[in-house]
């Protein structure tokens, strides 16, 4: 028994589970599997620091990726699910560009994110280089959620998949120096889904639908 | 006196949370807001000391954003008790919609507009580009309850999409920031700081490919919030949907904190030897937004949307003075001062006419000189002033971004004037209608308004006029280091 998983396999087996569940979320239906999806991708990222970590890691690196771990995989997907619970079922539209059309432009995405990391060049951090295609990859999936869906709290999800993609763009950054902003950028992050979750409350109740057709009455 | 300008409206804003009574709670924020724009004034005589390794620190820039910020929300505060005073608590009939809705709680209310200067002012006192991402990004969370204090489905509306859009933005900035730190990379191990001055320090030897997409997705993180177009679309309909005391300061000190984010990513090409690139970059979306909003202006028949495609205009000339070389940097920096007082001003003159006439059609709106004569003569002061009238400080700052886009060629300068033109003819035909003829039926002749709803506008008109007749030697310093450091 000697083929023990190196951190860098482990790496890149978390690398390529988080652009598998960007895809699986461009084509979920239903928003309960998206949530579920949502936080899986959370407890990816919270891993990547410890394995992006070139040798042992120490006491306060696993701390960090424990908080974060915490707040991406757990709380953040809490909010989420009690977000969802106040709301009525109801069917959801389909999206502008539909389920499958969406999964495709998400591979393109991945395609693109891939040539525009090969056209960059090698970064001083070779470690940027190896998480930038996934990292932009999943901001594309983030930003193709946010303008394919046609109800509120699925936006939601898109801003989380994106801010998921910059935390894992941000990642091979996590230096004890620069924890505490990295923490408050996370934590200015939490309360915006929190406030944009008490919105998503208040548009079910004031138009009885969380569509965004049913909430686009300020035009020119 | 940094740490004191950070701490005190953030106390207050805490304290207003648990202040039951309306009226000490209205004292309180009048007080807070006298008190920060006089400690601002006070960094103008005594250098405040810089602290936490320098990621704290008042330089040119940041000291007329701060001033400005104070001096808006000062101006609000006074303005913001009286309106308050008359809004009813209780359910009320929304005048569009015809559908019946009731206001935020007030203590929400207060305490955010304290949270708002809170973190307006910690964006303009830091030089470290991470707390300044943190800074714009609050700004957005604490002023959505702001536009959504009347409580119906438009403010509604327009607070989701100002939530969406602005965090989308500002999230891209992010990334900005994170790029911006890869470019600066010069080993593994070790990430650049994200204080400004090392960043400065270190330009020389930045990766261009790597900085060139980070300006790129700092320009459209911050531009989005800074209301640039195409990406300004949740403006206007917050703007036109906040009460008229949030849009002025909207207007006049959120779209400034984003400026400012555009402004050090400026700082730091330019000390790259990439100033072609971004001012390139820079004017193309300046040209555009001012396209833009000449479209959106001509034929717009609500006066709040069209004060908020003003203010896309004027984000547009902003960046484009910002590219365009020193000259018309120092008077795209002058132009952010003069914009945000009379827009300001502006905004809280809508607040009169919406009060009075109980709809924000410039169509139904006549008569104002008769119904309303302090609010008419502000009123049509202010839209000479902002569409760039002389004496006012527009003018010559307009003036002198006409003489730095000259300089790349005579089509820059008449595409520039042509523009302006528009914009002048398409915001006076309504505002003239507005002021002129009878006053309709059904609204009261009675000439009387409140002191302190038309004397915080005309304070900012004073200042906007005063900028244009003399321009003190120390600001004039202060405006020309701000656009040195630009070093286009």
């Amino acid at each position: 028994m000697t083929s023990i998983l190196s951190t860098a396999d482990g790496l890149n087996a978390a690398l390529g589970l988080i652009i598998i569940t960007d895809l699986a979320l461009l084509g979920a239906e239903r928003q309960r599997l998206s949530i579920r999806l949502i936080a899986n991708q959370g407890v990816l990222l919270g891993l990547v620091p410890v394995l992006a970590y070139n040798g042992t890691p120490d006491m306060y690196l696993i701390a960090v990726s424990a908080i974060f771990l915490i707040i991406k995989g757990v709380i953040l997907p809490l909010l989420l699910r009690r977000t969802h619970r106040q709301l009525p079922s109801q069917q959801l539209p389909k999206p502008y560009l539909g389920y499958s059309a969406c999964a495709l432009l998400g591979i393109i995405g991945f395609a693109l994110s891939l040539w525009i990391g090969g056209r960059l060049g090698i970064a001083a951090n070779p470690l940027f280089s190896q998480v930038f295609p996934i990292g932009m990859a999943t901001i594309f999936t983030g930003l193709l959620l946010i303008v394919s869906r046609k109800e509120v709290l699925s936006q939601l999800f898109g801003y989380l998949v994106l801010e998921n993609g910059i935390f894992l763009l941000g990642a091979p950054m996590a230096e004890q120096e620069s924890f505490w902003l990295e923490l408050s950028i996370l934590l200015d992050i939490m309360v915006a889904v929190f406030v944009m979750g008490i919105a998503i409350h208040h548009i079910n109740r004031a138009f009885h639908s969380t569509y965004v057709d049913h909430i686009a009455s300020l035009k020119d | 006196m940094i740490l004191a300008l950070l701490c005190l409206p953030f106390a207050a804003a805490l304290a207003s949370w648990f202040i039951p009574a309306h009226g000490p709670r209205r004292v309180l924020l009048a007080l807070t807001a006298g008190v920060e724009m006089l400690l601002a004034f006070a960094c103008w005589m005594v250098e405040p000391t810089p602290f936490f390794g320098g990621a704290f620190y008042l330089d040119a820039m940041g000291r007329l954003v701060l001033t400005l910020t104070t001096i808006l929300f000062f101006a609000a505060s006074l303005y913001g008790i009286v309106y308050l005073k008359g809004e009813d608590s209780g359910v009320r009939k929304d005048f569009v919609q015809g559908l019946h809705f009731s206001n935020a709680p007030e203590a929400t209310f207060t305490a955010c507009l304290l949270l708002f200067l809170s973190t307006a002012v910690l964006v303009a006192v830091t030089r470290h580009l991470g707390i300044l991402w943190v800074g714009i990004e609050s700004t957005t969370l604490v002023s959505a309850p702001l536009i959504y204090f009347h409580r119906h489905r438009r403010s509604l509306e327009a607070t989701w999409k100002y939530l969406m859009i602005c965090s989308v933005g500002i999230a891209l900035a992010l990334v900005g920031n994170i790029l911006l730190d890869i470019s600066m990379q010069s080993d593994a191990g070790h990430g650049a700081s994200m204080i400004l001055d090392a960043m400065l320090e270190r330009a020389e030897n930045v990766h261009h490919g790597w900085f060139k997409a980070a300006f790129v997705f700092l320009l459209i993180g911050y531009g989005t919030k800074m209301g640039i177009a195409p990406m300004h679309t949740w403006l206007p309909d917050a703007h036109s949907e906040a009460p008229s005391v949030v849009s002025a300061l909207l207007s006049g000190a959120l779209l400034n904190c984003a400026f400012l984010g555009i402004y050090r990513a400026c700082e730091i090409s330019a000390a790259a030897g990439l100033g072609d690139f971004s001012g390139q970059l820079l004017m193309a979306f300046g040209f555009f937004s001012m396209v833009t909003a000449a479209l959106f202006i001509v034929g717009q028949g609500d006066f709040k949307r069209m004060l908020a495609y003003s203010s896309v205009e004027h984000m547009g000339i902003l960046i484009l003075a910002l590219g365009a070389g020193f000259e018309a940097a120092r008077g795209g920096i002058m132009h952010m001062a003069g914009h945000s007082l009379v827009k300001a001003a502006l905004f809280l003159l809508a607040g009169n006419i919406l009060a009075r006439y109980h709809t924000k059609s410039s169509h139904d709106v006549i008569g104002m000189r008769r119904t309303m004569p302090f609010t008419a003569f502000l009123w049509m002061a202010g839209i000479l002033a902002i569409c760039g009238s002389p004496p006012f400080s527009i003018f010559m700052s307009e003036l002198s971004v006409l003489q730095g886009l000259l300089r790349h060629g005579i089509f820059p300068a008449m595409a520039y004037l042509l523009l302006l033109g528009v914009i002048f003819a398409g915001m006076l035909t309504p505002v003239l209608r507005m002021c002129a003829g009878k006053a309709p039926h059904g609204i009261a002749l009675d000439r009387k308004e409140a002191a302190v709803s038309v004397l915080p506008s005309a304070c900012l008109f004073g200042l906007a006029l005063a900028l244009g007749l003399y321009m003190p030697e120390w600001l004039d310093t202060v405006l020309t280091a701000a656009a040195a450091a630009t070093g286009m």
